[in-house]
């Protein structure tokens, strides 16, 4: 079983902001499509540390974790299977991620 | 009785001229009265009259026209007001009009020289507004209008402009030294920027991050919300000034502005674009303004303001109909006053709305004004309580 280690501060930015590409390179979408999916693609399980960074908006979040399941790349029992995540800073973040990605809407 | 004298039907006009007098005048008669006609000599005196007035119009206009641009060359001197303020309809006015004069008067001048001899006061929100407003003069109108501005007579007020930065949008030195004792002072923290990166804002940021507890992340994700929705939704159109329409670079920029404060056990944050404001991108849906219509409520354009941005601190009211965009002011920061027991005010074009949970139930203050501020500000400060220090010290330890 292959596992992998994403810290968002470190692999990935300490200003993660921002929903599209066109928001800067530390948005969502970049997060997304560039590391988060290939990841999930090479790995059974991701493990996901939140810790480190100036906080996360809500654009950012719906779109990197969101929008997984809205453009059909992985289903929610997938990403219930695959992802792990931790964030001691700001626990209810986790919450919220889950809800994103549970009530993301599928595009027909 | 005759036709003309049933009641509902109305009488015939019966209509004659009388040229039986050997005069110029004519007389009309209209059913027992009678209306005189002047005669032709008296219309051609009046159109001779209207002419000769028109054209002393027009050379008295040639005259000031080549008059203007000698006296709009020249600097001109506006004062600001006593009180820099958005709290009271009063202070709302003033502060307005005066950066309504500044706007019009920068487009017309060379120079203009701003007078804060009078100016005892700065809050937090009016204060963001002025800097925003003469920020983005200066960033449209470098080379066309120098803005520059004079010593404020109370010192606190010179430190405030030091502290946040005011002077040095201005080119102004600084002449007074901010203290440790200056309390009120130096705990403010200014960023301003045109993207969604918080590394903008990164002082800013890192100074709150520094001094709020855990638990409390929240709040500074908050400012990368508020820039978000500023850089996505305030600048949906022009905003309707000359300066815009003007078409000079960085007249139509996505700008947002915001100071921070960690003091007192408290942490504020006033946010500030110069974008349409909350009632333009909010859509009014169809059935309130009929229920408005209904209630014959005729709102003024500043009670209907003040109701749009009531509006968008409800649960799910946004710009965009897509169900995983935009969660709406709600979501980002009214959320956010309410778990921590914070406060709110939202200032909006024309109106006002700020709620209060420092008793756990939302407590609501409302108004709308005469005069739009052209954008939004949104101040929301938030308790932090020596609990929460003493649990993230324990945490840390």
């Amino acid at each position: 079983m292959n596992m992998a280690k994403i810290s968002i501060s470190k692999d990935f930015s300490e200003y993660p902001a921002g929903r599209y590409r066109v928001d800067g390179k530390h948005s969502g979408e970049v997060f997304r499509d560039d590391l988060l999916i290939p990841t999930l693609e090479e790995n059974d399980i991701v493990e996901i540390n939140f810790d480190g960074s100036m906080g996360y908006g809500s654009s950012f979040l719906e779109e990197a974790f969101g929008g997984l399941v809205r453009l059909k790349k992985f289903s929610k029992e997938t990403l219930h299977q695959k992802l792990r995540l931790t964030y001691k800073e700001d626990p209810f973040i986790i919450e919220e991620i889950w809800h994103y990605i549970d009530d993301a809407p599928i595009k027909s | 009785m005759t036709d003309e004298e049933k009641p509902g039907k109305l009488p015939a006009i019966k209509i004659w001229l009388d040229t039986s007098r050997h005069t110029k005048n004519l007389e009309l008669h209209i059913k027992g009265s009678s209306v005189k006609l002047l005669a032709d000599d008296y219309f051609l005196r009046q159109k001779r009259i209207s002419q000769q007035r028109n054209r002393v119009k027009k050379t008295q206009t040639k005259k000031r026209t080549t008059e203007q641009p000698a006296t709009l060359n020249d600097s001109i001197a506006i004062e600001a007001p006593a009180v820099i303020s958005l709290h009271t309809r009063e202070y709302h006015t003033q502060l307005v009009r005066f950066l309504s004069t500044v706007r019009k008067e920068s487009l017309r001048r060379k120079s203009i020289r701003i007078n804060f001899n009078n100016t005892s006061k700065v809050i937090g929100t009016g204060m963001l507004l002025m800097l925003a407003e003469i920020d983005r003069i200066c960033l449209t109108l470098a080379e066309k209008c120098k803005v520059t501005c004079s010593y404020p007579k109370d010192e606190t007020v010179e430190k405030v402009f030091q502290q946040i930065g005011f002077f040095n949008i201005l080119g102004k030195p600084h002449r007074l030294e901010i203290n440790k004792e200056d309390i009120t002072v130096n705990s403010w923290r200014y960023a301003s920027g045109v993207s969604v990166n918080p590394q903008d804002a990164d002082i800013l940021l890192k100074a709150i991050k520094g001094k709020i507890p855990k638990g409390y992340l929240r709040l500074v994700t908050g400012v990368s919300e508020a820039m978000d929705n500023a850089v996505h939704h305030a600048y949906i159109r022009p905003r309707e000034d000359r300066i815009s329409a003007s078409g000079l670079d960085h007249a139509n920029d996505k700008r947002w502005w915001v100071f921070a404060q960690v003091h007192d056990g408290r942490l504020v944050v006033i946010f500030c674009d110069l974008g349409v404001g909350i009632p333009v991108t909010l859509p009014e849906r169809w059935g309130e303004y009929i229920g408005d219509i209904l209630r014959l409520t005729t709102l003024s354009a500043g009670k209907r303001d003040m109701k749009m941005i009531r509006r968008s601190l409800e649960l799910g009211r946004t710009r965009t109909d897509q169900g995983h965009r935009g969660k709406g002011l709600a979501r980002n920061v009214m959320k956010a006053a309410e778990e921590l027991h914070g406060r709110l005010f939202v200032y909006s074009n024309r109106g006002v709305v700020g709620v209060d949970f420092s008793d756990g139930s939302p407590s609501y203050t409302q108004g709308g004004n005469n005069h739009s501020i052209l954008g939004t500000v949104i101040q929301w400060s938030v308790p932090i309580t020596d609990a929460q220090e003493l649990e993230d010290e324990h945490g840390q330890n």
